[in-house]
């Protein structure tokens, strides 16, 4: 068994591709549009700006749009597009903007391969569980002042502090130097701990993670066939015991699916993404 | 029903591209430098950008650039004033900068709109947009010899209408202490620059308005001169 999910665990994922897909898209329309407004680049690739294709900017946006009508600062209507596009695959499966999509995520877990290699079973276990429970919460927090400040303002103040405008715009010397330290930090932290960022600061992962409540397609572990080897758990990026739930519906969990049987579970038909069952 | 990796790829790209694609579809998508109008796919100008698909947001620089019309003459037609300003005047700020003509007659985007079909010797298709006289004289001077459909057009929609809201300036950068009021500067930030809610009041001689909301539109909304309001703000700010 142990052999088996050993070489499943090699394989790259359609995630994997699917991340990766998006994260070279995202970098080519930062890197185009730096080109395009320095008189290169190529009309043929959008040249959009990091924010207008960030669904977090049509969640920031709302408050002004329903009190002055307008869009805060930086943020167009392809955010608010993309917004609801995202909570709709949200509804239907969870955070997977967070788990298949989101570039920032994708960049942590691949420093996170050279943490894995460095600790081997220690990487993602530093944090004491007590205190990494309370830590979850802060991303709660942070969701709430940046909605604040953001409805007070009218401004994209996030963007100061946001690693994800920091990674994609580091060489453009338009990024805050407090953005360009927290991408360090969490470029430094995801080598002990798994999406540091998205576990305890993002503020989008925050919101999605309550759609993990009521989302329609969801993980479930049949305890009838469950050999309780722990590997479900052991693989799960957010550090969440599948292995003693019945279903996943933490609102830490990134809908990527690396606990089901189709990944890493050695069982067929024990860890499965079900519709409809309670 | 079970899902399986390979489904929940696909039913991401579906969503994902498939709602871009239709809000592309309904004229819905927009980022800041995407401004580019649909193609017309048959008939007179196939193949051309068509100018019925010119938004409020676009620019008269962007129409200008797009169409290539020379700006010199958009400025012309729309008493735009300065092609400075001309450039990053919105074809929607119009309906504020002509007010209310005469019998509910509006001069705003769709002017623009059959402005620049005409100009491009495209189909008015079943526009009903008025234009002012300052147009009508740039389109007749361009071309005497336009098609009697066009004449027909232009004698039933003109209308002697002139600017009477004032042209707002160009949006200028903040300057190097990023201390002054441009077009996207918000209340708030007019209270972080030290200006209090009383000065502000003063200036716009109205009760504060959201501190959410920019200057530049609560100008706009209400028939305020942002240059004004902007010069009186930036006076307070570096006395
Ligand atoms: S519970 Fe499963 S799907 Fe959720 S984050 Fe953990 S491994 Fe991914």
């Amino acid at each position: 068994m142990e052999n088996k999910a050993r070489s499943k665990k090699r394989q790259w994922r359609l995630r994997n591709w699917v991340q990766l897909v998006f994260f070279l898209l995202v970098s080519t329309i930062a890197v185009n549009k730096f080109l395009v407004e320095n008189g290169g680049g190529s009309s043929f690739l959008s040249s959009a700006s990091l924010h207008s294709i960030c669904p977090f900017g049509g969640v920031v946006s709302i408050y002004n749009l329903l009190t002055v009508g307008d869009y805060i600062q930086k943020i167009h209507s392809s955010a608010l597009i993309l917004m609801g596009l995202v909570f709709l695959l949200a509804v239907l499966l969870g955070p997977v903007f967070c788990g298949w999509i989101c570039p920032l995520g994708t960049f942590q877990e691949w420093i996170g391969k050279i943490g894995k290699r460095i600790f081997k079973k220690r990487y993602n276990n530093f944090v004491p569980t007590r205190l990494d429970g309370y830590m979850r919460y802060i991303r709660i927090f942070v969701l709430l002042w940046v909605i604040y400040i953001t409805a007070k303002t009218g401004l994209l103040v996030f963007a100061n502090v946001d690693p994800y405008y920091a990674l994609f715009n580091f060489w453009t010397g338009e990024v805050a130097i407090q953005a360009l330290g927290i991408l360090s930090l969490t470029a430094v932290g995801s080598l002990f701990v798994e999406r540091p960022w998205c576990k305890y600061l993002c503020p989008y992962g925050a919101l999605l993670g309550f759609t993990n409540k009521f989302k329609i397609f969801r993980l479930h572990r049949n305890e009838s066939t469950c050999i309780s080897c722990d590997l479900c758990s052991k693989s799960c990026p957010m550090n969440i015991d599948v292995a003693n739930s019945k279903k996943v519906s933490q609102l830490q969990c990134i809908s990527c699916f690396e606990c089901s049987s189709e990944n890493i579970c050695p069982v067929p038909e024990t860890v499965e993404i079900k519709w409809g069952e309670k | 029903m079970r899902l399986k990796n390979s489904h929940i790829g696909v039913l991401i790209v579906i969503v994902l591209i498939g709602g871009i694609y239709i809000a592309k579809g309904f004229g819905l998508w927009s980022t800041e430098s995407d401004k580019v109008p649909i193609k017309i796919t048959e008939g007179t100008g196939a193949g051309t950008y068509d100018p019925f698909d010119i938004r409020g947001s676009y620019s008269f620089g962007e129409i200008s650039s797009l169409f290539e019309i020379d700006i010199k003459l958009l400025v012309e037609a729309f008493q735009l004033g300065d092609v400075e300003v001309a450039k990053d005047l919105k074809s929607k700020d119009l309906e504020s900068l002509y007010g209310e003509q005469e019998g509910d007659i509006e001069i705003g985007n769709e002017s623009v709109q059959v402005f620049v079909a005409i100009m491009k010797e495209l189909d008015i298709k079943d526009s009903d947009a008025f234009l002012p006289m300052s147009a009508v004289q740039v389109l007749l001077e361009v071309d005497p010899n336009r098609s009697k459909e066009v004449l027909d057009y232009l004698a039933n929609h003109q209308v002697e209408a002139n600017v009477s809201g004032a042209i707002p300036e160009v949006e200028t950068q903040p300057d190097s202490e990023g201390l002054k009021v441009n077009g996207n500067t918000t209340f708030s930030q007019v209270l972080d620059f030290g200006i209090s809610v009383q000065e502000i009041e003063s200036i716009i001689g109205a009760k504060m308005p959201p501190e959410n909301q920019s200057v530049k539109s609560y100008c706009t909304e209400n028939g305020l001169s942002f240059s004004v309001v902007k010069e009186a703000l930036n006076t307070l700010i570096t006395p």
